[in-house]
């Protein structure tokens, strides 16, 4: 059990004595405080990466794209919540570096191309794979699944007429922090589309069991 | 009064992390990447 389960178990714990509430509800209590304090941390570590590289704005837009999308379609998933949130940085942070240092120097005509192809490549994805469950939270049920792949489908759908907003906006006002914006949303969406295929499976697994031997390594050295 | 402080702030917190617990366990994924085992009460 990781240390994050472990606090928020203690949490529960400590409300439940205190309130006289059943070991069910308990459970439940655990697993909210558990998504608050993963959900705090994931976005601690992204915003610390994002001001050190200078690429707070980026990293947000493209980890909150993902991760909204995520909530409806699934996708792979690491060990232990320090390794997900260290996954996220090194993708995120990796993604935003990108975008400002190399993407956005890109000719807009070329640009705009690879936007359209993303959410195309995009929408395939949702139509084809969405929702992908995991071995803690199997989706057999298909009416949640159907319900999950059209909530999907309006997301990247609403996503896509955000980014129509931007680049017109931007083609009025020059202003490139609108088409950073845009294409920033492009690539979160693009990378959350991979976790669903094979190839975000083996990214993940690498990087899980890398940082995985990181920690090892350390232990044993101490 | 301090007792009563800290009853009404348990109660506050066992209102958001119910919500919290029950929005999540709606939706395929959890934020990141890294999934818990869900509770019997909401499977």
């Amino acid at each position: 059990m990781s240390g994050v389960e472990k606090l928020s178990k203690v949490i529960a714990s400590k409300i439940s004595t205190n309130l006289s509430i059943d070991k069910d509800h308990e459970e439940v209590l655990a697993y909210g405080a558990f998504a608050l304090i993963q959900t705090l941390m994931s976005i601690l570590v992204i915003v610390v990466f994002g001001v050190f590289f200078n690429v707070l704005m980026e990293s947000l837009v493209i980890s909150f794209s993902a991760a909204i999308l995520r909530k409806f379609s699934g996708g792979d998933h690491a060990s232990s919540p320090v390794n997900c949130a260290l996954i996220g940085m090194i993708i995120f942070g990796g993604l935003s570096i990108l975008v400002k240092n190399i993407v956005m120097n890109i000719n807009f005509l070329y640009l705009v191309a690879v936007m359209i192809m993303a959410f195309a490549f995009t929408f395939y994805i949702m139509f084809k794979y969405s929702p992908v469950g995991c071995a803690n939270k199997p989706l057999k049920n298909q009416n949640i699944r159907k319900h999950l792949r059209r909530q999907s489908i309006v997301f990247v759908l609403s996503l896509l007429i955000i980014n129509i907003i931007l680049i017109t906006v931007y083609l009025k006002t020059k202003n490139t922090y609108l088409l950073s914006i845009a294409v920033c949303i492009s690539t979160g969406i693009v990378w959350q589309s991979i976790t669903l295929v094979s190839l975000g499976h083996l990214i993940i697994e690498k990087l899980d069991k890398v940082i995985g031997g990181i920690k090892i390594f350390k232990r044993r050295t101490n | 009064m301090k007792k009563n402080f800290a009853v009404k702030v348990m109660t506050f917190a066992v209102v958001m992390l119910t919500f919290l617990a029950t929005t999540t366990t709606a939706s395929a994924c959890w934020f990141g990447i890294y999934q818990p085992e869900v509770p019997k009460l909401l499977r």
